[in-house]
């Protein structure tokens, strides 16, 4: 009883305290701590809805210019095809070749791509392994007979235009969202780490087609099995370590792997479609511009490097599309802006780290090539002129693959946008929008400044030698890092 | 390894928000002396994320940038707040013999 009395006696004490009443005190920390918890609560809600994109965009602005572009124009098709290369336009190739002063032939290079036995193992990037890694990841195309796909040639087995599959009945989606949500949640169980929903849009598919294999044009009217009503835009990702070793041939295991993942995915995802009764048909770089559809389909932004601008992966991520008859009614995703092209018109890092300078170094977009001899009769012949965007010369990229007998990804490893999936990053991509331009030029040079990018037009040994050990705690994994950079 | 960090930087935040309180009671602060303080904080804790996370996804780098940066200038707004609006008004004898009379 008496202890309780002097308790008592003691807190009444503590309350007559001028500045340092304990109840108050935590009265006024526990308050504080709320406004503490609903302020972080409000920027991250902030946040979220900034990285959704703002639908106060035009998308993709053309002018009066503007055609779908013809397949047989699109620089892998051209140098594929013999008959293009060699009959009907060799001229290209001697007009290339006379520019910039070199012996060099599209269709000739292109025959022992890839094929060369000359690695050198005291070359860090350029060793057996790396040759190997590169083989290896395209190899399941290669068993498929379906790698053309990647050269734009419409109608390999796993891309097949074949519909005598499709089931008799025709699956009730519910809704358009319905139908929507089901083909997504599809394309993430397959491997995708983003899906999009497109209107088919004349305006940017190749037309006409054209059949590398056969030599043939080939109409969207005539020969394609069905009247597509929709584009399913897929995104899959590409490993973060991998593409740092570019333009090494080790980086050749990201984009084999990716091309990989993209014939997989858009063949899984046609599939299931016509198992429910619809019109399906995918497509890796055939078809149609992979590019404009993402833009359409509000997976990203047009950049400098002509890919598509992904938030929170930047460009490390491979396209494909499954064109499809199903009426998504008003599920469709909208063309949106993260302020990325913005950013592109003050960050040159891609166009700086270009081995063949093909990337435009222009700092603002254009509707026609704006590089070194376009005001040439017809040397622009691979680009699709009418479009606002940054125009590369992908002549001197693909000159640049031949010699370097691989494919580059020096563009996307060097891009600001291509980072790591952690939540510091997306930060930097929520404020984005609202940074003025000499903010914008700050980030671009902060990037390599904190270890990102930082390529130089040669591979650098340290980053190969770090995706060769990357994998040393994969037993257990206890990060769950996997190949989009993730550990969380 | 990221649940650590950001149980850590919870306890590290109710610190800071009782240190705040406690000088907001103990002081007649300005009416900007609070906001400078807490956007100090804060500017500390995103650089201390930023390190955490950097040295998770192995870029040690930016780990380095983040906390020099952020942290930095996070720090240099706490002192200069502390020095020149928070210390002249913080009497510490005075703030003893009331916490000596409350006992």
């Amino acid at each position: 009883m008496t202890n309780q009395v002097e308790n008592h006696k003691e807190l009444e004490a503590e309350d007559e305290l001028p500045n340092m009443s304990r109840r108050s005190f935590f009265k006024r920390t526990a308050a504080a701590g709320g406004a503490a918890i609903l302020g972080g609560g409000a920027v991250l809600g902030a946040s979220k809805t900034s990285l959704q994109g703002s639908l106060n965009t035009p998308g993709i602005v053309v002018d009066e210019n503007f055609k779908p572009k013809d397949q047989r124009d699109v620089m892998l098709c051209h140098a594929t095809s013999y008959h293009l290369s060699q009959v009907r336009n060799p001229e290209r190739g001697a007009q290339y070749a006379r520019l910039q002063k070199k012996d060099f032939n599209f269709n000739r290079a292109l025959q022992t791509f890839e094929n060369r036995d000359h690695f050198d193992n005291n070359k860090p990037g350029y060793g057996q392994a790396d040759r190997a890694i590169g083989h290896a990841a395209w190899y399941p195309l290669v068993v498929a007979k379906s790698r053309a796909a990647a050269f734009t040639q419409p109608n390999t087995p796993m891309h097949s235009w074949s519909q005598a599959d499709i089931h008799e009945e025709q699956f009730d989606w519910g809704s358009g969202k319905r139908a929507a949500d089901m083909i997504r949640s599809t394309g993430r169980l397959f491997g995708a780490v983003r899906v999009g929903i497109a209107k088919f849009d004349k305006r940017f598919v190749y037309d006409p087609l054209y059949d590398l294999v056969e030599e043939r044009t080939l109409s969207w009217e005539k020969d394609f099995p069905f009247k597509p009503k929709s584009v399913i835009v897929i995104a899959t990702p590409m490993d973060y370590d991998n593409v740092a070793t570019a333009p090494s041939w080790t980086a050749e295991g990201a984009t084999g792997n990716g091309y990989s993942d993209m014939s997989k995915i858009a063949c899984q995802i046609a599939k299931f479609i016509r198992g429910c009764g619809y019109n399906a048909v995918g497509a890796g770089n055939d078809l149609a511009s992979s590019v404009a559809y993402a833009i359409q389909a509000g997976l990203g932004e047009g950049g400098r490097n002509g890919s598509v601008i992904v938030p929170g992966m930047g460009p490390r991520v491979r396209l494909c599309k499954v064109f499809t008859n199903i009426d998504f009614e008003d599920a469709y995703d909208q063309p949106r802006t993260w302020g990325i092209t913005e950013f592109c018109k003050s960050c040159k890092k891609c166009a700086d780290a270009c081995p063949s300078g093909a990337i435009s170094q222009d700092d603002d977009t254009s509707f026609a090539p704006t590089y070194e001899f376009s005001d040439e009769p017809d040397y622009t012949w691979n680009n699709h002129i009418g479009i606002k965007k940054f125009y590369s010369d992908a002549k001197k990229c693909f000159n640049f693959w031949m010699d370097n007998d691989t494919s580059c990804l020096n563009c996307v490893a060097s891009c600001t946008f291509n980072e790591p999936d952690f939540w510091h990053h997306w930060m930097i991509m929520a404020v984005n929008p609202y940074m003025p331009k000499f903010v914008h030029s700050l980030m671009a040079e902060g990037h390599p400044a904190f270890g990102y990018g930082g390529q130089s037009r040669d591979p650098i040994p340290a980053k190969v030698e770090k995706f060769w050990v990357s994998g040393e705690d994969m037993r257990t994994n206890t990060s769950m890092k996997n190949n989009i950079g993730t550990a969380g | 390894m990221e649940a650590l960090q950001w149980f850590s930087l919870g306890i590290i935040s109710m610190l800071a928000i009782n240190v705040m309180v406690y000088v907001h009671r103990v002081i007649d602060l300005k009416w900007y002396t609070l906001p400078l303080l807490f956007g100090g904080v804060v500017d500390i804790l995103v650089g201390v994320a930023w390190c955490w996370s950097s040295f998770l996804e192995g870029y040690p780098q930016s780990g380095a940038m983040g906390l020099s940066l952020f942290s930095g200038s996070g720090l240099v707004v706490i002192i200069m707040t502390w020095r020149h609006l928070v210390a002249p008004g913080l009497n510490i004898p005075m703030i003893l013999q009331d916490a000596k009379s409350a006992r």
